[in-house]
């Protein structure tokens, strides 16, 4: 049923349409890199499923950065937050069933994340020891994080709607924009100050390994064409470092949502 | 402990020479009329009056100025002139309110009859004064041609010049006509007669930071970052360069600048100095809305180091008493700090100790409120005038220690005596118990005579004395009256009345009943007739017997 399927048969056609009487459809959507389970695990079920996906990504992944830069013979403390809760999230991926219901999978996934950047410091006195005067101001940030996902699947497939499982290690690259000093105005007698904008960095950290877990699910309008959703969630630490700046580790991933193609050969 | 050996003059500096206003026959009598307009009635008369001899060209307009502190007021200042030369010490204050007039005060000097043609031409008059004092006068240094009053009544056709020596800066008047000197002040405007010692990164060992600036790779302590330019040199103890430059003979450039090659300052003369400055100028700024000494940013000059401690030993007593002892507001913005003595040394009259004088944030404060003085009442530096002028710069020293440190009795802490940082034990005056320093608390216990010009830095604390009193309250030890001040919570109260009473309404000839009414005045600008803050000011003048 499989290969008559891949063949583009009209069952398959009206699938696309909306027709739900195909039965043999197998194709799974994957968000990251996630397969849908196969049918049935028959030599005649599809061997490769491909995802396409778009959605977002929530996540706890505040950037908290905590430093200082040298001012006017002081310390300047500048503490900048990042609200990094929600990105867009775009994936795409490829699961080869192996052998009955399992499989393997690699699956790679784009999470952006254009935020206001909450800058804080406290600008030393030109004049005055312990006298500092606080500023605070926001600045763009973006975060781009970039992963590929290694997937052991699991297929549960069924009449319409397959369902796959997966899980595995996933590798990590965040690309984040980091405050490295705050620019300030000030007059005489300078007793405040003014927040004007803040330099920034972009920060490219070294690929950091993590894990992900998720969850696909396809409904088959053919046996090679459908629509689904997945959800994973994956985690990992990456370092950043930029100028003035600690080295700063921050979480990568979280939990992703989207939906997309599917398709199955 | 071992002790140096000098000793305080006597008499601090002559003030009349001979030839003076009591040598010669004066030809017309002084008749000095005292205007302080208050009331309507008053004000309407002396209005007329002035505005009369602004039309006969009779009083010039010197400055006028906003009130920084009441919007929609003005000041004026004018200065009376007879046949189109300046009468001295004849000038009034007129305070206006949306052009209302609210105040007059000052000094207007009738029935002058003087031929101003003057018998001698300015480099005559600038020759008898480089003979009379021994230096040689730069080109900028134009003797005015004044009316001089006489003490004892008339009117005498003067040269008026200030010339620089090593016994400090001295005011001389010489006769137009026959080139006499009648009368010689001492008009350095100096901490009393004593001073003292101490060190640290700060003098006394406080860190601090210094506005300076960068030049061909030194630091300099030139201040850029505020208004007006504040640059203290470092005579590295070269007199004559000082004598030279204030003497406007020569300029003192980049080089002469303090300096540091790195940005930590090893000397903390310069770093007390060049930073107690600009406190100074911030302190005037943020209470007063005063824009520096003359209320446009006049550039400030500092000098530390006129002289080398090490020659104290050999010092002849003049420059002992000036450029160790003591500290000056010359002229022009122009200061000089002593350089105290060395450490274990006391000065043998008083026992006390003389640290530099640059590390006593209260005595800068001092010397730099001459120059505010100079620049707005003009307060003559003789008698009654002087006393209130040196007791002004004592008032707005204490209030710029209040205004940055904590209140106490340690060093670097905030109280009623002046240079007590410095000079060790028990400061110069103390304001709060003038008896402790030898000073009078009353009126009438006040110095009578020629010495310190008059008694200008001994009776300053009669006046010093009230503003204490209209702050903190209390009894005055020789009255026995009491005075229910303000508070200390309300000192920004009494500080701007006497800002505004000493800088805005005071004449230049004042005397100590024409500050209590300038004052009085003023609290009744700032706070209202019948206001806790106008009570205090008149309880605490009649407490020191001023009324």
């Amino acid at each position: 049923m499989a290969r008559a399927a891949l063949t583009g048969c009209a069952t398959c056609r009206a699938a696309l349409k909306g027709c739900a009487t195909s039965g043999r459809f197998a194709v799974a959507g994957c968000l990251a890199l996630a397969v849908p389970g196969v049918a049935r695990a028959q030599t005649t079920d599809p061997r490769f499923y491909v995802s396409v996906n778009a959605g977002v990504q929530r996540s706890d992944n505040n950037v908290t950065q905590s430093f200082s830069v040298q001012k006017n013979l002081e310390d300047m403390p500048i503490t900048v937050d990042i609200d990094e809760q929600r990105g867009v999230m775009f994936d795409g991926g490829v699961v080869v069933r192996l052998a009955g219901r399992f499989g393997m999978g690699f699956a790679a996934s784009v999470v952006t994340h254009d935020t206001d950047a909450d800058v804080t410091a406290s600008v030393p006195h030109p004049f005055f020891f312990g006298r500092p005067r606080s500023v605070a101001g926001t600045t763009a940030a973006t975060r781009r994080e970039t992963a590929g996902h290694i997937q052991a699947v699991y297929l549960l497939p069924g009449r319409r709607l397959d369902v796959m499982v997966f899980g595995g290690p996933s590798l990590f690259s965040v690309r984040q924009t980091l405050v490295t000093d705050v620019v300030y105005s000030e007059s005489y007698p300078y007793d405040t100050a003014t927040f004007s904008s803040a330099q920034t960095a972009s920060s490219t950290s070294k690929t950091a390994i993590g894990f992900h877990a998720g969850i696909d699910l396809a409904w088959k309008f053919s046996r090679n064409v459908g629509v689904g959703g997945m959800a994973r969630f994956a985690r990992a630490q990456a370092t950043l470092n930029a100028t003035n700046n600690p080295a700063q580790k921050v979480d990568a991933g979280g939990l992703l949502a989207g939906g997309g193609i599917r398709l199955a050969f | 402990m071992r002790v140096l050996r000098v000793f305080l003059p006597a008499v601090i500096l002559a003030s009349v020479v001979a030839g003076g206003l009591t040598g010669h026959p004066l030809r017309a009598q002084a008749r000095p009329r005292t205007v302080s307009a208050t009331t309507f009635a008053d004000l309407r008369t002396w209005d007329a009056t002035v505005d009369r001899m602004k039309r006969d060209d009779l009083l010039r307009v010197r400055r006028t100025t906003d009130d920084t502190l009441l919007p929609g007021r003005v000041h004026e200042r004018l200065e009376q002139f007879y046949q189109g030369v300046r009468v001295f010490g004849g000038d009034v204050a007129r305070q206006m309110d949306h052009g209302l007039t609210v105040s007059i005060f000052g000094t207007i000097y009738d029935g002058i009859d003087l031929d101003v043609r003057p018998a001698l031409s300015i480099e005559d008059a600038k020759a008898i004064l480089e003979r009379e004092s021994g230096v040689a006068l730069g080109p900028d240094r134009i003797p005015e041609l004044v009316i001089l009053p006489g003490d004892a009544g008339g009117y005498r056709l003067t040269y008026r010049a200030t010339v620089f020596t090593l016994q400090g800066d001295s005011e001389y008047f010489i006769d137009a006509n026959t080139g006499v000197v009648v009368l010689k002040v001492a008009g350095a405007h100096r901490q009393g007669g004593t001073v003292a010692i101490g060190r640290g990164q700060g003098i006394l060992g406080d860190d601090k930071k210094v506005s300076v600036s960068s030049e061909s790779g030194m630091f300099v302590a030139s201040d850029m970052k505020r208004p007006p330019s504040l640059k203290t040199y470092d005579a590295r103890g070269d007199l004559n360069k000082v004598l030279s430059f204030l003497n406007g003979r020569t300029a003192l450039v980049t080089s002469d600048l303090a300096s540091s090659t790195s940005m930590t300052w090893s000397d903390p003369v310069p770093v007390d100095a060049h930073a107690y400055v600009g406190y100074v100028y911030d302190y005037y700024f943020k209470r007063h809305g005063r824009r520096g000494l003359d209320n446009n940013n006049i550039p400030i000059v500092s000098i530390v180091h006129p002289v080398r401690r090490n020659d104290v030993f050999t010092a002849p007593n003049d420059i002992f008493f000036l450029y160790y002892v003591n500290a000056f507001y010359c002229c022009d913005g122009v200061m000089v700090f002593g350089e105290g003595l060395p450490a274990g040394f006391v000065l043998t009259s008083t026992r006390q100790s003389w640290n530099f004088l640059a590390g006593a944030l209260d005595v800068i404060a001092h010397e730099l409120t001459h120059g505010v003085t100079d620049f707005s009442s003009r307060l003559i530096s003789r008698n009654e005038s002087g006393a209130l002028n040196e007791a002004f710069s004592d008032i707005m020293g204490t209030a710029v220690e209040f205004f940055y440190q904590p209140i106490g009795t340690n060093p670097l802490q905030a109280d009623y005596t002046i240079g007590e940082d410095v000079v060790t034990p028990g400061g110069i005056r103390n304001m709060a118990n003038p008896g402790a320093s030898g000073n009078p608390d009353h009126y009438s216990r006040r110095l009578v005579g020629t010495a310190d010009d008059g008694g200008v830095h001994v009776n300053s604390t009669i006046a010093s004395h009230a503003y204490y009193l209209a702050i903190e309250g209390g009894t005055n030890r020789t009255s026995g009256l009491s005075v229910q001040g303000v508070g200390v919570s309300n000192r920004e109260q009494m500080e701007k009345v006497f800002y505004r009473g000493f800088t805005q309404l005071m004449p230049a000839n004042a005397t100590f009943g024409v500050a209590r009414t300038v004052t009085i005045q003023a609290a009744r600008d700032l706070y209202g007739a019948g206001s806790a803050a106008e009570r205090a000011v008149m309880q605490a003048w009649t407490a020191v017997g001023v009324n």
